[in-house]
């Protein structure tokens, strides 16, 4: 941690939403693990809204009957699951991969960095076309095999 | 690689202040405090700034990290006795990362 300021984002994702309810509780928004993290947008507090509204017509119902058992509140998740920024978290679930895939932020990014500067720059070493420049970079970080993998990966995570 | 939890202390002491020595720009009415059952500050503030001395509230302004959540908890959890102002053009928190 190089500075503190409160502005933390816990990990979240489809995979890891909790019992939104149980005896006398409803759990909404980030105490939920609730959270959209689709690499393009960053979304929590629209999600904690959505879940907070839906939380709060359970309750509304569970009142209404005079009972706050974990039966009566399981309305909760019915209502969130209806929603469409649960419908979003479904949709985005092969997303959340990416994220977890520590060489899209620390292998890539240099690997692609490396062969621009090998082919963009005149040194006075024989040269090497794109396919070898990618080659050599590539060794001892990924194999094709993998990276391949990666690439379909991303494309089930934002293409389709 | 095991993760290590800095306390609160030392993840404030990380940040960089411009403290207003002469002015805080958080102003305590102690009698709505007294009143008030929730005391919503004492838990919600990142930067743990208001704590209870011999009863009273009381603000340690120069960590406070400007993000406003003590206002409203005071005013929608609480009695009002919270008064938070941006601080003065220069003093505060100086974020050096975002």
């Amino acid at each position: 941690m190089v500075e503190y300021s409160a502005q933390a984002i816990h990990r979240g994702g489809v995979h890891l939403i909790p019992k939104l309810y149980g005896h006398g509780y409803v759990v909404a928004g980030s105490a939920a693990r609730l959270l959209l993290n689709n690499v393009m947008t960053l979304r929590g507090m629209d999600v904690a809204v959505a879940s907070a509204a839906s939380a709060a017509q359970a309750v509304l119902a569970a009142r209404e009957a005079g009972d706050y058992s974990a039966d009566k509140l399981a309305v909760y998740e019915q209502f969130f699951k209806q929603t469409d920024v649960y419908k979003d978290m479904v949709t985005f679930k092969e997303t959340y991969a990416l994220l977890e895939n520590k060489r899209l932020f620390h292998v890539y990014p240099d690997l692609v960095g490396h062969v621009m500067g090998d082919m963009f720059s005149v040194k006075a070493r024989p040269g090497k076309k794109a396919y070898r420049a990618l080659r050599d970079n590539m060794q001892d970080e990924v194999t094709m095999w993998q990276m391949m993998k990666d690439v379909i990966q991303i494309g089930r995570g934002l293409v389709r | 690689m095991k993760i290590q939890v800095l306390s609160l202390d030392a993840r404030l002491g990380l940040d960089k202040y411009e403290i207003d020595e002469k002015n805080s720009h958080i102003l305590i009415d102690q009698s709505r405090c007294q009143q008030c059952l929730l005391q919503p500050c004492l838990t919600v503030c990142p930067a743990a700034v208001y704590v209870t001395v011999d009863g009273d509230i009381v603000a340690r302004y120069e960590n406070c990290l400007e993000c406003g959540t003590c206002q409203v908890a005071c005013d929608t959890g609480g009695e009002g006795g919270i008064t938070w102002n941006p601080p003065q053009g220069g003093f505060g928190i100086l974020f050096r990362y975002g």
